[in-house]
């Protein structure tokens, strides 16, 4: 320890830090980076399931077909579930449940493979992905 | 192997040494004196000799060095570190290669009894327990005797001298060292907290791919996804032709019997309505695929 010398030391110790201080430089853009991918992953992650839920969930989509027909007081619907498809028929429609029905479609999202709607029955096709 | 050599002034190693060595200064680079000094510790005691050697000579740049003799007695030397480091230059001595140096007056103790010694032309003698060096005038007269050098013990007393003593001396070197490390320490801890923070973020999104079924690589998710937008873009076009279809009573005339969408085209069926009023609607905003008029039936299909 005597024997040291004390510009050498002291250089050492001032290098030393210099890598302390770069290391934590290194390590704050390393959690930085970290930080957006989470957060980016996260947004891709919330748009997936949604997006997912509206065009991929047949339990999801089929609910929301039934509060549409709740909502626009139709009762005596049909509602098919195939593989890919939900096919919903409804028959002997008056004009203003027609119109109710069309207008909770329209606020919904729905993939409408084939519709065909008259003036007293609807038969709407849902494709599912 | 160590070799020794007697450093003098005018010494001059013509030849560049390659071993390591002791130096032992001759009195030109030091100042020797008896002190009674009435601390017991000595190191208490060094810090007063500074004091007592004002008396004799200005101390600025000089270091010091005592020896204990007795209780309250110390030999006190003080040096200039620059005059040795200057003297190791002149004779061509890499202060590298030195080991330790010592101080002539400690090491020709009981070695050379009351005789003078001829070290390189010059003479030395221990003159009222003091070394010294002989005034060449008086040199002439008095009789010395050779002595070998490279075989004497040296003694325990030695000094260790800084090269870098002119920019930053030890004290302030370990003071200034201590604060860089403290510091350097805790960024380090720092650092150690981020990365553990960082390390963290791959188990979160591990955790997120599955708290929302998200598919085992990104690339299936992202065109998936893709997938969804598609369809999400064909949909909002689906549900804006549907919406136009059926307000078309605030531009045209007519009444709206049925709408059928298949195949990617919407078709809207009209009754009581002119195709060419009901084209002029349509094509406000999108492009007709097909139309025709049919026992009193407009038809328009639209390519979603």
């Amino acid at each position: 320890m005597k024997n040291i010398n004390p510009l050498f030391l002291t250089i050492s110790c001032i290098m030393i830090l210099f890598i302390a201080i770069f290391s934590q430089d290194s390590a704050k853009n390393n959690l930085e980076l970290q930080k957006k991918e989470f957060e980016e992953f996260k947004l891709l992650a919330v748009k997936y399931k949604t997006q997912k839920q509206s065009w991929s969930d047949k339990k999801v989509i089929t609910n929301t077909i039934q509060k549409i027909l709740k909502s626009s007081g139709i009762k005596n619907a049909n509602i098919i579930q195939k593989d890919k498809l939900i096919i919903v028929q409804m028959v002997s429609l008056n004009i203003t449940q027609i119109q109710k029905f069309i207008n909770n479609l329209l606020n919904e999202k729905i993939n409408i493979k084939k519709l065909d709607l008259t003036n007293n029955k609807i038969i709407l096709n849902i494709g599912l992905l | 192997m160590t070799k020794t050599i007697f450093l003098q002034k005018d010494t001059n190693c013509a030849v560049a040494l390659s071993s390591n060595i002791d130096i032992i200064l001759s009195p030109e680079f030091y100042w020797v004196r008896l002190f009674d000094i009435p601390i017991a510790s000595k190191k208490e005691a060094l810090g007063v000799v500074p004091n007592l050697f004002e008396d004799f000579f200005d101390i600025e740049g000089y270091k010091f060095y005592i020896i204990k003799l007795e209780e309250y007695k110390y030999l006190c030397f003080a040096y200039k570190e620059q005059d040795v480091l200057d003297g190791l230059k002149s004779a061509n001595i890499d202060f590298k290669k030195v080991n330790n140096i010592y101080f002539a007056q400690n090491e020709f103790i009981g070695k050379i009894d009351d005789k003078a010694i001829l070290m390189d032309e010059n003479k030395f003698i221990y003159q009222d327990d003091v070394f010294i060096k002989i005034p060449s005038t008086l040199g002439l007269i008095i009789e010395s005797v050779d002595f070998d050098i490279s075989n004497i013990v040296l003694s325990k007393h030695k000094i260790s001298i800084n090269q870098s003593s002119k920019y930053i001396d030890t004290s302030s070197a370990y003071i200034l060292s201590s604060i860089f490390i403290v510091f350097s320490l805790v960024i380090f801890f720092k650092t150690y907290t981020i990365n553990k923070i960082t390390n963290q973020y791959p188990i979160k999104i591990e955790q997120l791919k599955k708290d929302y079924h998200l598919m085992s690589s990104m690339i299936q998710t992202k065109s998936l996804l893709k997938q969804y937008q598609k369809v999400s873009k064909k949909y909002e076009n689906t549900r804006g032709v549907l919406q136009y279809l059926i307000n078309f009573k605030q531009k045209t005339s007519g009444k709206l019997e049925s709408i059928e969408f298949k195949n990617g085209v919407m078709y809207g069926y009209f009754t009581n309505s002119n195709l060419n009023n009901m084209k002029i609607y349509i094509e406000k905003r999108y492009k007709i695929s097909s139309s025709s008029f049919k026992n009193g039936i407009v038809k328009i299909g639209i390519k979603i």
